[in-house]
């Protein structure tokens, strides 16, 4: 789940962009938030099921559940804006960038109240880690690029 | 360059959808392409076609390596070049990228 959270990174923003066509990005966008929230409720009913749910382990596991709607809106927020109104779209960036910052500490707590480890978290110099972090920074400076021509364009107009 | 062998390339011509992109990588050292849709991927993404195709792992050992994506347009194909992969704002070189899209189009043409 954590993969396709941040594997949504390589397609999800082209998709809001409108850099890959799609008859509706939104449905795309609902589609992966349906897979990190039922892997984030079989999850719960697994660990409910075996009897050992902790007050650390709901409160993290809701977290988690709060990141994905948060991941979720942020896209949408991308789609619904971002091929007209660019400064609305880096809002939705901001919150974007924010969330997926907040999901490895999320998880590694999530991964504690289970005493399971996180070793599935990309680490720092893996190819997985900085790809997110190349895609999250260049969605930016893209959204950044079009503000620019905006406002030159409304300027010379 | 090199496409892929024909029967990946006529597996992925029937996986691909306009919501189930191409997720393509090119090994500069070899010239070869691959391609993979993003739903036959464990994370959907370059870095999961590096680690299936390459086995590699490392950013460091991946300086080689650049992405892109494609889409369905109608009947027509939409190569994006964007990817984690890429060194410049996730672009590749656009010689490469022309290159590519030029070989790649020609080897699925010859299965549609």
């Amino acid at each position: 789940m954590v993969g396709d959270m941040f594997g949504a990174l390589a397609t999800l923003p082209l998709y809001c962009l409108g850099e890959l066509p799609a008859p509706d990005p939104n449905q795309i966008v609902l589609e992966h938030y349906e897979v990190w929230r039922s892997c984030l409720i079989v999850t719960r009913e697994i660990i409910r099921s075996d009897g050992s749910v902790t007050a650390d382990f709901r409160s993290s596991l809701d977290a988690m559940m709060t990141a994905a709607g948060d991941l979720r809106d942020a896209y949408l927020g991308l789609s619904a804006s971002g091929r007209t109104d660019p400064a609305r779209a880096l809002a939705a960036y901001d919150r974007l960038a924010e969330t997926y910052g907040h999901i490895p500490s999320l998880m590694g707590d999530v991964s504690r109240s289970l005493e399971i480890d996180h070793t599935y978290l990309a680490k720092p110099g893996s190819i997985r880690h900085s790809s997110y972090e190349r895609a999250l920074t260049s969605l930016g400076a893209e959204l950044h690029s079009r503000i620019a021509s905006q406002s030159r364009l409304l300027a010379g107009g | 360059m090199f496409p892929p062998a024909p029967e990946h390339i006529q597996k992925f011509l029937r996986a691909v959808t306009a919501t189930n992109p191409g997720i393509g990588l090119l090994d500069t050292r070899t010239g070869r392409l691959y391609l993979c849709v993003a739903s036959a991927l464990a994370d959907g993404d370059h870095a999961s076609l590096v680690e299936q195709e390459l086995g590699i792992v490392e950013a460091d050992d991946a300086a080689h390596l650049r992405g892109f994506v494609i889409g369905l347009d109608g009947n027509s194909w939409r190569f994006v070049n964007n990817s984690g992969l890429n060194p410049m704002n996730n672009r590749m070189e656009p010689e490469l990228f022309d290159e590519l899209q030029a070989v790649l189009t020609s080897a699925m043409n010859r299965f549609r």
